[in-house]
């Protein structure tokens, strides 16, 4: 049994000017004590994804237009938003992008983690002040007991960091979603975070989707990779697989333009053109505008998901059947 | 090699102030006596972690701030002591290329109007089909598309808008760019773009660059030589290509094994180093790095070290670096020589 | 970099203002307001040839008239024709909006850009100014100069203008604290622009969109306050007729002529109506990034 597995979803948005499909029949899984890191750029729908699963997209207009989002067997587009409530926060957690903005400046950290705790678990205060404080102390913040009556301006970004963390972790949450956690973080300090998630995800035996754009995080943290642009899933597989053969044209590109020590000078190589967004996503396969070895079938027809020996699934047409016939 | 900027003991400090009748309670030392060259032709990087100063740095070079101490010599002039018309002079030769696009650009006036204004203020006198003649030509050196300039910055985006930033800051044709994290705002695929743009203007107009960034590994590639902050301080200057050179400082070494490299194949490693950085208004009294230095002996605790040349090239502050330097007379403060 | 050897192909951006009018025809409420605000202009404007009657016009024996076919609002009690008195009376109404709060806005702005910009000491001193400025009722400014220099409109607008400055100099500085801070007026600077030119080309454009917004509101508030002050006998002098003064007469004769006041009342209702409602749809309509907001 998967812990949750995301079945061919579709989102659509509706805006001024129509509806918008910011993504469009994505499909993964993950298991328990597994990672999975779920990469893309801006508009990608790698957040949107996040927001899907967390029944969170905005209430009025947007929604899940076709697919299956399970968690544990239970199919949550199914259910009410009271049953929701009681899954997110205390089943699965969010932790979202910035430290800086998620904890509210008024209240003592502490308070905000057993306000969150006992929003979603029936505990007496007492009880919830040493939960929160033992989890703190498992995150590897020192002096939890201190801290835990100190306001967030009085903690560094790495501490804020680690109590947002503590906020997802408290209810004792079986899969954690984690977006864009280390990016507003100094470069010593994601060390430390990517480590503490590491050893999270193997102690408390949970899964853990890690929403990011850098590729050196997915590679050092992640069993699997999920690589989305403009709202598909172009490649997926396990981290070791992908990164050493990528398949994708989108994978490959992506893989070469970020700069790494030892590069020879002058030999990053740069993928063309605009990443697209949502309202200006081109037909056929949306990578084709800036695809290298684009063909015509590539304007004109979305490519299928196909299965590659090594376990990796990508979306591209140069794999598939109609390829040859055009060369 | 020539000298195009001089850096001499320069310091900033901010006041903070306190209390009831918010009395001056102490200093968040920025920038603190800091001494370096950038030569001509040179891209030279400074890169550290928050708090560093790295910023501090930049505007205090292109004389956007005041120094608190010490004096940057553009070309053998002291920036700080010119008059407003040197100063207007000096800015066609020194340009900045700022963190955000987003908010680098005046959200009411077209890419047209943006790049015309630097004509304005420059009290060049160029007549209309000039000034379109050389917006045309500078759209086309950045690679923008000559019908962006009717856009307004809300209608690019991150990667168009910070083509547009550069175009400005090459409206001049300065000689000396500074370019702050101008790909941090950035997604990973445009990144390499402008980074490459900016490489190929490099070479095409002899630029000197002085490129600040958080990305290590960014610097060592855009960059010949770096020089690496930390807490207000230069604690490493060494030539680029960190694969081969081996880190003088701990915390260039830290900062180095920090950076996680796109490669199944490397062994997933432990944090280098616990904590995180201190914040610049109580800075230890010895090394900055004290506090987070897994070599730190009693004197790093007292004595602050001074930057020296250890090897040619290659200076450090620190009482212990990782290579012994040679016994050697050259190894002297940097600006003895 | 394709195209760059043919001829000029730059042309300046369009014009915003078309575009913020396109803008503007969708929203019912905007265009409501400003036909009130137009038709109130165009009443203002040629008054002398809508008005069936002179506004002095007195004839004893129409004394007090219900409105009929004839004097469609009635007559006052000197038997003049309310309807006309009310077209003449727009003329004070939009005089005394238009130009008091122009006056206001023109200082409000002008020191609260220059408190924001260059904060310290001249912050302080124009705050302190701003701060006491703005706890001053604007009755009591205009009751004090009346006793100096007499009643009239000119009294009425000066009192406004003195006191109405104060919330524009306090909104603009909130703006411009927060602007100069936009890496766009650093990036100014460095290129060799003058203090002047940041502040007037840059910052100021970029500031003053919500301060012509309240202006708006405030014009409403001003005829308001004419017509408080009209109403107590310190605005425009009989026999001009202002909607305040008209009303002000009319309490007298409530329950014998209650259309004496109910007229000018609605006119004054429907002119502030008006005015806010224009002055909600500027603020979608001066904001430059809605517009590629799909």
């Amino acid at each position: 049994m998967s812990l949750l597995v995301v079945d061919n979803v579709s989102v659509e948005f509706k805006t001024r000017d129509g509806i918008v499909e910011p993504l469009s029949g994505i499909s993964f899984k993950i298991d328990a004590g597994e990672i999975l890191g779920l990469v893309g750029e801006t508009g990608s729908g790698k957040s949107v994804t996040a927001q899907a699963i967390m029944g969170l997209l905005p209430f009025l207009n947007g929604r899940v237009s076709s697919g299956r989002i399970c968690f544990r067997d239970q199919d949550l587009l199914a259910i009410s938003e009271d049953q929701y409530q009681k899954i997110r926060g205390n089943h699965i957690s969010l932790i979202s992008q910035n430290p800086m903005t998620s904890l509210d400046p008024v209240y003592k950290v502490g308070d905000q983690i057993v306000e969150g705790l006992r929003q979603h678990v029936v505990i007496a205060r007492d009880d919830a002040v040493k939960r929160a404080v033992n989890v703190m102390t498992s995150l590897g913040i020192p002096n939890s007991e201190k801290v835990f009556f100190q306001y967030p301006h009085q903690l560094s970004g790495g501490l804020k960091q680690r109590i947002v963390i503590a906020m997802g972790l408290c209810a004792d949450p079986h899969l954690l979603i984690a977006d864009e956690p280390t990016t507003a973080l100094d470069v010593t300090v994601q060390a430390q975070i990517v480590e503490l998630f590491r050893k999270t995800v193997a102690q408390r035996n949970i899964g853990l989707i890690m929403i990011t754009h850098d590729l050196g995080v997915i590679s050092n943290l992640c069993d699997t990779v999920v690589v989305m642009y403009a709202g598909h899933v172009v490649e997926k597989g396990r981290v070791q697989e992908v990164f050493a053969n990528p398949m994708h044209p989108y994978t490959r590109a992506l893989l070469k333009c970020i700069p790494k020590f030892g590069m020879p000078e002058r030999s990053l190589k740069a993928i063309q053109g605009n990443v697209p967004s949502v309202s200006t996503f081109p037909g056929g396969c949306r990578y084709h505008l800036r695809c290298p070895d684009m063909k015509p079938i590539c304007m004109t027809e979305a490519p299928q998901t196909l299965q590659a020996g090594n376990g990796i699934e990508v979306q591209c047409h140069q794999f598939g059947p109609n390829w040859r016939e055009e060369l | 090699m020539n000298s195009l900027v001089e850096v001499r003991h320069l310091s900033k400090f901010f006041p903070v102030t306190g209390g009831l009748m918010q009395r001056r309670i102490g200093a968040v030392k920025a920038v603190n006596d800091i001494s370096f060259d950038i030569y001509k032709g040179e891209s030279l990087g400074v890169v550290g972690e928050s708090g560093c100063g790295k910023s501090t740095l930049a505007r205090l070079i292109l004389n956007l701030i005041r120094p608190t101490s010490g004096h940057v010599l553009y070309d053998g002039q002291d920036v700080n002591r010119i008059s407003k018309t040197e100063l207007r002079e000096l800015r066609r030769k020194m340009q900045m290329v700022f963190q955000d696009p987003h908010s680098s650009l005046d959200p009411r006036i077209s890419i047209y109007r943006s790049l015309e204004e630097v004509f304005t203020i420059q009290k060049e006198k160029l007549s209309r089909p000039k000034i379109n003649e050389r917006i045309l030509e500078l759209l086309g050196m950045v690679g923008l598309k000559p019908e962006h300039c009717r856009s307004y910055p809300h209608q690019l985006s991150g990667g168009q808008k910070q083509r547009a930033v550069i175009a400005r800051a090459l409206a001049m044709l300065p000689e000396f760019i500074i370019l702050d994290e101008p790909t941090a705002a950035l997604d990973v695929s445009v990144q390499a773009q402008i980074i490459l743009l900016l490489q190929q203007l490099g070479d095409q107009f002899g630029i000197t660059y002085l490129f600040i960034s958080h990305d290590l590994a960014l610097v060592d590639y855009f960059c010949q030589r770096i020089i690496v902050m930390y807490l207000g301080r230069i604690v490493e200057i060494t030539p680029a290509d960190l694969s081969r050179q081996k880190p003088m400082h701990p915390y260039t070494k830290v900062l180095k094994e920090s950076v996680f490299v796109a490669d199944p194949l490397a062994e997933p490693k432990a944090p280098r180093i616990e904590g995180d950085v201190p914040s610049p208004f109580n800075l230890p009294e010895g090394c900055v790095f004290e506090t987070r230095c897994e070599y730190a002996q009693n004197i790093c605790r007292k004595e602050s070290p001074a930057l020296r040349q250890t090897m040619p090239g290659r200076f450090v502050a620190c009482h212990f670096p990782l290579i012994h330097a040679m016994e050697d007379p050259s190894c002297l403060p940097v600006d003895a020589k | 970099m394709e195209n760059t050897t043919n001829q000029n192909q730059i042309i300046p951006p369009a014009n915003r203002w078309i575009r913020r009018l396109k803008k503007l025809k969708n929203n019912r409420a905007g265009v409501l307001g400003l036909i009130i605000i137009a038709g109130l202009i165009i009443t203002a404007l040629f008054a002398d040839y809508i008005a069936p009657y002179s506004y002095k016009a007195q004839d004893l024996s129409l004394m007090n008239i219900p409105p009929s076919m004839d004097h469609i609002m009635g007559t006052d009690e000197f038997g003049r024709d309310v309807f006309s008195r009310i077209i003449l009376g727009s003329r004070i109404s939009v005089y005394v909006g238009v130009v008091s709060v122009g006056l206001s806005v023109l200082i409000g702005s002008l020191l609260g850009a220059l408190a924001g910009y260059y904060e310290g000491w001249l912050d302080r001193v124009l705050s302190t100014v701003t701060d006491l400025t703005w706890s001053l009722p604007e009755i009591l400014v205009a009751l004090l100069l009346v006793a100096v220099v007499g009643a009239g409109v000119e009294c009425v607008i000066i009192a406004i203008a003195l006191t109405y400055w104060a919330q524009y100099a306090r909104l603009i500085r909130g703006q411009i604290l927060m602007l100069k801070n936009e890496i766009y007026v650093e990036a100014t600077r460095s290129l060799g622009a003058t203090d002047f030119t940041i502040l007037f080309k840059h910052l100021f454009p970029n500031a003053i969109a919500p301060v012509i917004v309240a202006a708006t509101i405030g014009i409403g508030q001003a005829i308001v306050l004419e017509a408080t002050l009209g109403f107590l006998g310190m605005g425009a002098q009989p026999p001009l007729p202002s909607w305040g003064a008209m009303m002000s007469n009319g309490t007298a004769y409530l329950f014998i002529s209650p259309w004496v006041i109910i007229f000018p009342g609605l006119a004054m209702m429907i002119t502030v109506f008006g005015f806010n409602l224009f002055g909600d749809v500027l603020v979608d309509i001066m904001d430059i990034r809605e517009d590629t907001l799909k």
